[in-house]
């Protein structure tokens, strides 16, 4: 079985627009395959953090280690491959392709990644598609509902099979029922194939549930649980 | 540069096509190979079509207009010269070459002197000269100018192509291809022509006998007569002596000619059109000229405005690009989120880069190729107009110059569009995502 990444965190720093330093984080140790919660009131700097750790911050200093790549030392470019290879995002409000079905949102990797892995990405959302219980109707995204968008989301952040899964308040949109469902899906999927898991979120219920929590306040680490 | 010229005309025509596109290829295979950017274009174009479809109806409209144009001139010039074909050199009075040419050629007559019976022989016992044709201008009928001359010059002006027969009477006809006359019908010319014709000054009839098969010119509408009856028809004498009053064509007796505006001249080489132009060129007496001559004058005159034309055409170009540059711009901020995801998901830059180009270039291409369409469909349609109104055969054709304006706009365009796919990468990926 595939083992998640670790990963290292050392004096992150990152700054926003004029200077001010929005988040700091002297260190952080995660153990591969652990689910660590991020939580923190509004403006706390959970985004922040967990956008660092992909890769997409700039403004950025420290470094960030996910086994033995040196994220922050890499270029843009390198650093989208390393997203295309190794990890998987979720955000808040979706952010499909609300132009294209299911399939092809879940599939959209295929569209850049070598040729070589491209059917197995297909295969993999297809079936991905299946287990989360998404309707594969031909119609686009746009008209589905918000737990269907989600677990499309998932879908897609899973199907190039990666070690790291990192998602920004993922249940947010969407109501209990449907944030516990998808709570069980993302964690399973997470689960079982050994996974580093990433959440920011306000979720009491979605935070009980995971191995490790971080709680930040004003850009800054209030306590670890 | 042997080796070009030793190349068939196609040939080179076509390497500068390639030519042209051949950046636009290098970059289309730089950005694009090992990518599959079509399933998200396709997807983008059909989400915003109404706007795509105002875009490419834009490029259409203005490479069509650009393209009608040229093609419409050239046609033109093309009927015009078709149309003079057959009219090697005219001799007539001296006075506006111009003149003459409208008259003789595109029936458009206008007062002009006469020439007399001995300079008509001179002409037409000339040893070099082949068809020598006295015209006789000045009826009409229903609005088709009917014109005296010789059986010769219908036989030389149809090659020889007559329905029915070649007239035997003076009082007989042979209709144009497009005159408002059949076979077997009887007319009475009305003098004069158009609005001011008179109907009722004439009572002799014609009967029609035959017709001559289409030359592309204003005498597909003409009637053409027995020169002898319009001089009779006008109360003159029938250019004949009493005593062969039987006769219909040449000779005529210099005593009984009435005169003639021009004489169309047909030589029996090109180096004895050549020295019967300078043989019948006499101050204050003839005057010889080749209208084919007068006519690339002319459009040598209009060159100066086809260039003004070509670089208006040129200007409206560079402003659609200039548009369709500035639409591209604000199309890509349309789904610059799109793009942004596409990024934080782990795109490479080339992968935004392909789809935005893709995105253009199928807007551009469509825009260009309908353009062509609609510049043929433009100068098809002036040109049947035309053709109706003047009856010069002119035919709508894209050509090549056409093709290499269209192939050079798209190529340019191409290129441009590559700007606003840039200018999307250096948005930074966060804040298009949070926006
Ligand atoms: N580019 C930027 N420049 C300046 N300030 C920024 C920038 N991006 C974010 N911030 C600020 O940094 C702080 C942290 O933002 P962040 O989005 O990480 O908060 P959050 O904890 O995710 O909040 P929420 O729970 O509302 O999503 C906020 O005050 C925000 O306004
Ligand atoms: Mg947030």
């Amino acid at each position: 079985m595939a083992e998640g990444l670790p990963l290292t965190v050392r004096d992150l720093a990152v700054s926003g627009e004029r200077g001010r330093t929005i988040l700091s984080l002297a260190s952080l140790d995660l153990a591969p395959g652990t689910a660590l919660g991020v939580e923190g009131p509004s403006g706390a700097g959970k985004s922040t953090l967990i956008y660092a750790l992909a890769g997409l911050a700039t403004r950025v200093e420290g470094a960030v280690t996910w086994g033995r790549t040196d994220l922050l030392s890499l270029g843009p470019e390198a650093r989208a491959r390393f997203r295309s290879e190794r990890v998987g995002l979720i955000f808040q409000d979706f952010l499909l392709f609300d132009e294209l079905g299911a399939e092809a949102n879940a599939a959209i990797l295929a569209s850049f990644t070598p040729r070589t892995g491209r059917g197995a990405i297909r295969g993999q959302a297809r079936d991905l598609l299946d287990r989360l219980g998404v309707p594969r109707a031909a119609r686009t995204v746009a008209s589905y509902s918000g737990g269907e968008r989600q677990r499309v989301a998932v879908a897609r952040a899973l199907a190039h099979d990666p070690m790291i899964v990192i998602a920004d308040e993922p249940t947010a949109a969407l109501h209990r029922q449907a944030a516990d469902a998808l709570t069980d899906d993302l964690l399973t999927a997470v689960r079982e194939r050994g996974r580093t898991l990433i959440v920011a979120s306000h979720d009491e219920r979605l935070l009980a549930r995971m191995d490790r929590r971080l709680r930040l306040v004003d850009g800054a680490l209030a306590e670890a649980a | 540069m042997d080796w070009w010229r030793s190349l068939p005309a196609g040939g080179q025509d076509t390497l500068i096509v390639v030519a042209l596109l051949l950046p636009s290829l290098i970059v289309a295979g730089l950005v694009l190979s090992r990518l599959t950017p079509w399933p998200l274009v396709r997807a983008l174009l059909w989400r915003f079509r109404w706007a795509n479809g105002v875009f490419v109806a834009l490029i259409a409209i203005s490479v069509g207009m650009g393209i009608g144009l040229i093609a419409q001139e050239r046609g033109l010039r093309q009927g015009t010269a078709q149309a003079a074909d057959k009219f090697d050199m005219i001799v007539s009075a001296p006075g506006s070459e111009l003149t003459m040419m409208l008259a003789a050629v595109f029936l458009q007559p206008s007062d002009v002197p006469l020439l007399d019976g001995e300079i008509y022989n001179e002409v037409t016992n000339h040893p070099r000269v082949d068809v020598a044709a006295p015209l006789g201008f000045g009826d009409s009928y229903e609005g088709a100018p009917v014109i005296g001359t010789i059986a010769d010059f219908v036989t030389y002006l149809s090659d020889d192509r007559i329905e029915g027969r070649m007239w035997q009477d003076p009082f007989e006809a042979i209709a144009g291809a497009a005159a408002p006359v059949d076979i077997g019908d009887v007319f009475v010319p009305a003098h004069g022509h158009g609005a001011s014709a008179d109907p009722d000054a004439h009572s002799d009839e014609y009967t029609v006998v035959g017709r001559i098969a289409r030359t592309g010119s204003p005498w597909d509408r003409a009637i053409m007569v027995p020169i002898e009856s319009v001089w009779a028809v006008h109360g003159l004498a029938d250019g004949h002596a009493p005593e062969d009053e039987e006769r219909l064509g040449p000779p005529y007796d210099a005593a009984y000619f009435p005169g003639t505006p021009a004489i169309v001249v047909r030589a029996e080489s090109l180096p004895a059109t050549y020295a019967l132009r300078s043989e019948f060129s006499r101050d204050s007496e003839t005057m010889a000229f080749f209208p084919g001559t007068v006519l690339s004058n002319l459009y040598r005159v209009m060159g100066d405005v086809r260039q003004a034309m070509s670089i208006l055409t040129l200007v409206t170009q560079m402003l659609v690009a200039a548009s369709v540059l500035l639409g591209l711009f604000i199309l890509s901020r349309l789904f610059r989120r799109q793009l942004a995801l596409l990024r934080a998901l782990g795109a490479p830059a080339r992968f935004v880069l392909a789809v935005v180009w893709s995105y253009a270039a199928s807007l551009l291409v469509t825009g260009a190729v309908l353009g062509l369409a609609l510049g043929y469909g433009t100068a098809a349609v002036l040109s049947r107009i035309v053709t109706q109104r003047t009856d010069i055969l002119v035919q709508a054709s894209i050509g090549w110059t056409e093709i290499h304006l269209v192939a050079a706009f798209l190529s340019a365009t191409l290129l441009l569009s590559l700007i606003p796919a840039w200018s999307v990468l250096r948005t930074p990926v966060m804040s298009a995502l949070r926006s």
